[in-house]
């Protein structure tokens, strides 16, 4: 793969933002107005892709969907990204016992399937968008540690740090100024993955109707609305999965193209 | 290797004494309750009374250990929810589960190792290109929406395969049956291994294709055929059986959403329906079993990496 100027990933994803940002001026319908006299309508000009299972105009729904779930992988993903780098810092830099004992507890928590451990987090707030966050970010941030630690422990044995170290810089002042920017090309790249995990961690909890509740619209809530009538509307299935595959497959690309090694050597 | 199987033991114990502690106390301090309580036709003394049987009136760290105690001896309690032992309903589900994953975990290496070894070894091909486009793809798709489109196609549509259950009969069923009802969760739970696998095998023998022994191999006159498959292959082993062990929660997890898709009576779902009504022997129990299959995996995936690299044995 040759190197672009723009990569393809960071362009889809870029239009894709753009597009559910202004999403209400493209297009004003209100996503939560039921017409129960209009189910399942195919394509027309005051519904361009039709309508769902309870009459309500699918194009404003993904775009509405689109914001939640977008918004919701963001803010999780800063979550996981945060406690993790913390956790990963900490243990890095510090070593020893310390790091020991809290890389073996991301060790525990990499063994438990997250899904189980969401589903009981979200007991904690009940449903509701900030409670879906914490529960993805807080079953999430175990890879950012990992990377976070490995390359701490890296940067550490580096002559530098030794050299701040001796002019007296405090430990809060190493670890900001001399290692953090050594640490952030990486911290990129697991962070974009992390908006990917996140999609698709909101889409499966609110398959299951515990992640974002309807009326709100998420292209996970769209999808489990639609598995209800797959026998009568099989179409309303399609799209936000779609959309869900096409989100995260450009994630994962502008991941790639951010990576400092490059593209070809890296899984 | 003694004092490696131990400090591996060592290791497990310590992760699961981590999990149970974090799940337990997660399950507990959460607000609601068991949803056996939720019952607005309960009174208040039905409601201690149960309160009472299911020993959750106790303060927190008595009831877990209470609870740690038991399970040491195999006893994992009363599920709420079937109000049968945890660990019979648990050995019920594992089988279904096991065969779900194990054959999803075949199938994705089937599909991934050799694409991978094939693609790696002409970087830029058209295999290479269309695999590596489809993997992308792959590792991107919700694994309930892949499940519901193959139902879609292959059941509803097409009606080539059964849309979900384990076997069409009450009893069993033949092998034949049993196989068809597999395929499509099977394959629906397969598809992110496979593009995983598929990435890293691919990784892995482009690296090799840049190393000493290669060229060195080469040089010798090793066909080029026997180069790619035994060679450039054990080399990837190594790295496959970290992936692996990598994945494993993982795939438990994307098994409880295959296993709901396709009303599959697995532990996953299990899981996912224990938590749901807060059924906290059932919650434990699972999770306890999960992170011991998780544990163990990792182990075997240590001793793979050892057989397959024999220089990691002298470190």
């Amino acid at each position: 793969m040759t190197a672009r100027v723009v990569p393809r990933g960071l362009l889809g994803l870029v239009v894709m933002t753009a597009v559910v940002t202004i999403g209400p001026w493209l297009w004003p319908a209100n996503p939560n107005a039921i017409d129960l006299t209009n189910i399942g309508a195919g394509l027309s000009p005051a519904h361009p892709l039709g309508t769902d299972e309870t009459g309500r105009d699918v194009l404003s729904r993904l775009l509405g969907g689109g914001r939640v779930t977008l918004v919701v992988a963001l803010l999780a993903m800063a979550t996981a990204v945060t406690l993790g780098s913390l956790i990963g810092g900490i243990a890095g830099f510090r070593g020893g016992r310390v790091e020991a004992v809290l890389m073996r507890g991301v060790d525990a928590a990499l063994a438990v399937p997250g899904l189980f451990i969401a589903i009981c987090l979200l007991a904690f707030a009940g449903p509701g968008i900030p409670s879906v966050v914490l529960a993805i970010g807080l079953t999430t941030w175990m890879p950012t540690a990992r990377v976070v630690r490995g390359e701490v422990a890296r940067v550490r044995r580096e002559p530098y740090i030794e050299a701040a170290s001796a002019l007296g810089a405090t430990s809060w002042r190493i670890l900001w100024h001399h290692v953090r920017p050594q640490v952030v090309p990486l911290l990129l790249v697991t962070s974009t993955l992390g908006v990917a995990t996140a999609i698709l961690t909101e889409a499966a909890l609110s398959f299951l109707g515990i992640g974002i509740q309807p009326p709100t619209p998420s292209w996970g809530n769209m999808l489990a609305g639609a598995q209800g009538t797959l026998s009568s509307y099989p179409w309303l299935a399609v799209l936000p999965g779609l959309l869900i595959l096409c989100a995260v497959a450009s994630v994962n690309a502008a991941a790639d193209a951010l990576r400092p090694t490059p593209v070809d050597s890296s899984p | 290797m003694t004092r490696f199987l131990l400090s591996r033991a060592l290791h497990a114990i310590l992760v699961l004494g981590m999990v149970s502690v974090t799940t337990f106390a997660i399950m507990h301090l959460a607000p609601g309750g068991p949803s056996v309580l939720a019952d607005p036709k309960l009174s208040a003394a039905e409601r201690a009374a149960i309160v009472e049987q299911l020993g959750l009136d106790a303060p927190l760290p008595v009831q877990f250990t209470r609870w740690i105690t038991r399970a040491a001896r195999g006893d994992l309690g009363t599920s709420f929810l079937y109000a049968a032992p945890t660990a019979q309903a648990i050995a019920d589900r594992v089988p279904n589960t096991l065969v779900l994953a194990g054959a999803a975990l075949l199938l994705a290496c089937l599909i991934g190792v050799p694409t991978g070894i094939a693609a790696g070894a002409a970087p830029g091909g058209t295999l290479d290109r269309w695999a590596l486009r489809a993997s992308v793809a792959g590792i991107a798709v919700p694994v309930f929406w892949l499940g519901i489109m193959l139902i879609l196609v292959f059941a509803v549509r097409l009606q080539w395969l059964p849309a979900g259950g384990i076997t069409a009969d009450v009893d069993g069923g033949g092998l034949v049956d049993r196989a068809r009802h597999l395929i499509l969760p099977a394959s629906t739970l397969a598809l992110a291994s496979a593009s995983e696998l598929f990435r890293y095998t691919r990784a892995a023998v482009r690296e090799g294709r840049d190393a000493n022994w290669w060229r060195v191999a080469r040089a010798r006159g090793v066909p080029r055929r026997r180069l790619l498959w035994r060679h450039a292959a054990r080399h990837a082993l190594v790295t496959l059986c970290s992936v692996l062990s990598v994945q494993l929660p993982r795939l438990v997890g994307g098994a409880a959403i295959t296993e709901t898709v396709f009303s599959w009576p697995g532990m996953g779902r299990l899981g996912v329906e224990a938590a749901l009504a807060r059924d906290y022997p059932l919650v434990m129990g699972v999770t306890l079993v999960v992170t011991l299959g998780v544990v163990l995996a990792g182990v075997l995936s240590d001793l793979g990496q050892l057989a397959a690299d024999p220089r990691l044995r002298r470190a």
